[in-house]
């Protein structure tokens, strides 16, 4: 007895480095808004705390539950649709003065997304779960396409084609968030993101959190242990489902309008891009997924015309080669910092880093010469400051002699590999 | 009362009869072998008692309650649990968090999301015993995946009496395993079965006479003998249908 008294605190003991990642995006948060204060700064900080959420949440269901859901944006979608409607209900009391909803402020409304998609996955959630694989991943395929038609046969609910519309700045104010700027609805992001990362953390330390990745790697095991894996996973995809919500409730503040869309394959798929780009292996996989992705998509397009090319590429080159994701990459890192190996694997890393520069440069430099080559409106594929033009061979040998770079240091890099093992 | 009360129990998959009417009394407390020709349909019977196939025919009885026909888990709570033949662990997760999860039933836990793990005292408690007790306190963290395979087969055995089951099937504990291997994991064996009902298959016959107070031998899904160790080596049905076929 006593010495399991003495392992067990081990674990339980307060210690500074638990609470350093906490306290460091506390701060990252808190000075954020500090270092970068142009208004589109603020509005991608807010859609990247919206994609942060939705994304960790999308990672319960198939990092830690294993179950591939091709429907997480219904709960996205419907989350936030709940909110839009309580603060068109906000709107209307504030306006009369009286009723319950008079009372309830808008910094509030990710609670009601939360409570709307933890609701809908309770409801439909129990004939899904009886599967994970294939089954689970066509049946909600399936459910997000038919609730986004649906969404379009029901105008009076879902706002037809063109949405639903609601305005932030209506009700009690909290915190004297007015809420009319990109900038206080950034302190609403921070706040609500850093809590469901957290809640969605702690879930993780829990004993369903430890069941939901016992489901995840055996599930005829979790039987012989008393267990059915469909509770399980049920009670994983309402959890899910309201984390989700949460997402959309957040999403229904920051673009005060919502259509049948959020609802179906696309941002569903985004979620599951998001995850995997970050790595469903690591707890904050997804979050740096989120905010690369979220920066891809916006950002990219501002220098190519091929950006939506170029996230496609990003995901398949991470899904082939690197499946663990980017944070799975760094966490590879940080173990081998902690393990003293750092020295003896950077070189490795640092070359296998520049061979893929290379290729990507290469790649990047190709796209772009057959996107001018075939439909430029340019007289030039622009690359980074330099100017090619696609019917001399200039660029064409740079692709060849990047691709051939990035090649030769790959094998380099092989060979130093297994020279250090 | 017997602790397994089996009775005239049939299975077939399609036309095929694996399990042709057994019965068998197997006694608390005791360390009850299962021996018999491959194919003999040992595993089939394991798989009945433990609910992992539902019985085509016949009454299992555990502590005098009817078993036959519930799901695995529910069997699991009333007290018979196995391990399993080909080491099934919860690959990812460390050792000490797989002996944990089986533990979470003990103390109805599984489904708590508003504590932390750490926090619910059973069941670190216990799994922190059956650590001990398998020996594999040095391995605690390694995830189970990335273990030896005697050492797997050592967590299967911990995860399998981790959940506090007064009965026990172990299915070919020692199999694949090397000389020094299987002495340590009969030596835990031992240790299981102090306080515990033991239903054992192996086809280590070392390993069974060293370990069983009963052997049943089953050939063709029917017993074709029951007795003390001694009985079952010079019984001539036993040598026809099994020690002397493994002599040729």
């Amino acid at each position: 007895m006593n010495d399991i008294t003495a392992v067990a605190p081990r674990q339980n003991r307060f210690s500074w480095r638990a609470l350093a990642p906490w306290l460091i995006s506390a701060a990252v948060l808190l000075i954020l808004p500090f270092v970068f204060e142009s208004g589109t700064a603020f509005t991608l900080m807010n859609v990247i705390a919206v994609n942060i959420v939705f994304a960790l949440s999308y990672n319960m269901l198939l990092g830690q539950g294993g179950m591939l859901s091709f429907g997480h944006a219904v709960f996205f979608g419907l989350g936030s649709y709940a909110a839009m409607h309580a603060m068109n209900a906000i709107d209307e009391a504030a306006y009369a003065g009286e009723g319950f909803w008079s009372h309830i402020p808008v910094v509030s409304m990710p609670l009601v997304g939360m409570i709307a998609g933890g609701l809908v996955a309770l409801l439909i959630g129990w004939p899904f779960c009886r599967r994970a694989g294939t089954a689970f991943a066509m049946i909600t395929l399936g459910l997000g396409e038919m609730v986004a038609a649906a969404g379009q046969m029901f105008p009076s609910v879902f706002g037809g084609e063109a949405g639903v519309y609601g305005n932030r700045m209506v009700g009690p104010q909290w915190f004297g968030l007015e809420l009319a700027q990109a900038a206080d609805v950034y302190w609403f992001m921070a706040f609500w993101t850093f809590l469901a990362v957290f809640a969605m953390w702690a879930f993780t330390r829990t004993p369903l959190g430890r069941m939901s990745n016992a489901v995840r790697d055996n599930p005829d095991r979790l039987q012989f242990i008393g267990y059915p894996p469909r509770n399980i996973r049920f009670m994983i995809f309402i959890a899910s489902g309201s984390f989700g919500g949460l997402a959309g409730g957040m999403a229904a503040v920051n673009y005060e309008i919502i259509t049948p869309e959020s609802l179906g394959l696309i941002p569903s798929g985004l979620a599951l891009l998001m995850a995997a780009v970050g790595g469903l292996g690591v707890f904050y996989g997804p979050i740096v997924g989120a905010i690369v992705v979220s920066l891809m998509n916006s950002m990219l397009s501002d220098y190519t015309d091929a950006s939506i090319l170029y996230v496609g590429l990003v995901f398949l080159g991470i899904v082939m080669f690197a499946p663990r994701g980017l944070g799975g990459g760094l966490e590879q890192i940080r173990v081998a910092a902690r393990e003293g190996s750092l020295g003896k694997r950077l070189p490795g890393w640092l070359s296998g880093g520049a061979a893929v520069t290379a290729i990507s440069l290469g790649l990047m430099l190709f796209i772009e010469l057959l996107f001018q080559w075939r439909h430029g409106d340019d007289e030039f594929a622009h690359f980074f400051g330099i100017d090619f033009e696609s019917g001399s061979l200039t660029g064409w040998i740079c692709v060849l002699v990047l691709l051939g770079a990035g090649i030769a240091v790959m094998r380099a890099t092989k060979k130093l590999r297994e020279d250090n093992a | 009362m017997s602790a397994l009360s089996i009775k005239n129990l049939t299975k077939n998959f399609g036309l095929a009869e694996v399990i042709c009417g057994v019965d068998l009394e197997v006694e608390q407390g005791e360390v009850h072998a299962v021996i018999g020709p491959n194919g003999a349909g040992k595993s089939t019977f394991f798989n009945l008692l433990s609910g992992a196939f539902p019985p085509s025919g016949g009454e299992i009885r555990l502590n005098g309650e009817r078993i036959d026909g519930l799901t695995p888990e529910k069997i699991q709570q009333r007290g018979l649990s196995r391990s399993f033949q080909v080491s099934n662990v919860f690959v990812n997760l460390s050792v000490f968090e797989n002996l944990r999860c089986a533990c979470f039933k003990t103390s109805g836990s599984g489904y708590v999301f508003w504590r932390a793990a750490n926090k619910i005292k059973a069941a670190n408690q216990r799994a922190e015993e059956v650590l001990e007790q398998i020996g594999l306190q040095a391995l605690r963290d390694v995830p189970a995946g990335a273990l030896p395979y005697a050492s797997q087969r050592a967590l299967d055995i911990g995860m399998t009496i981790a959940c506090g089951a007064e009965v026990v099937l172990l299915d070919e504990p020692t199999a694949g395993m090397s000389n020094t291997e299987t002495a340590q994991a009969i030596s835990l064996i031992r240790q299981v079965a102090k306080d515990r009902t033991l239903m054992i298959v192996e086809h280590d016959m070392g390993v069974v006479f060293e370990l069983a107070d009963r052997i049943s031998v089953l050939v063709y899904g029917q017993i074709v003998a029951t007795g003390k160790p001694e009985d079952i080596r010079n019984d001539p049905r036993v040598k026809e249908a099994y020690l002397g076929e493994e002599a040729a």
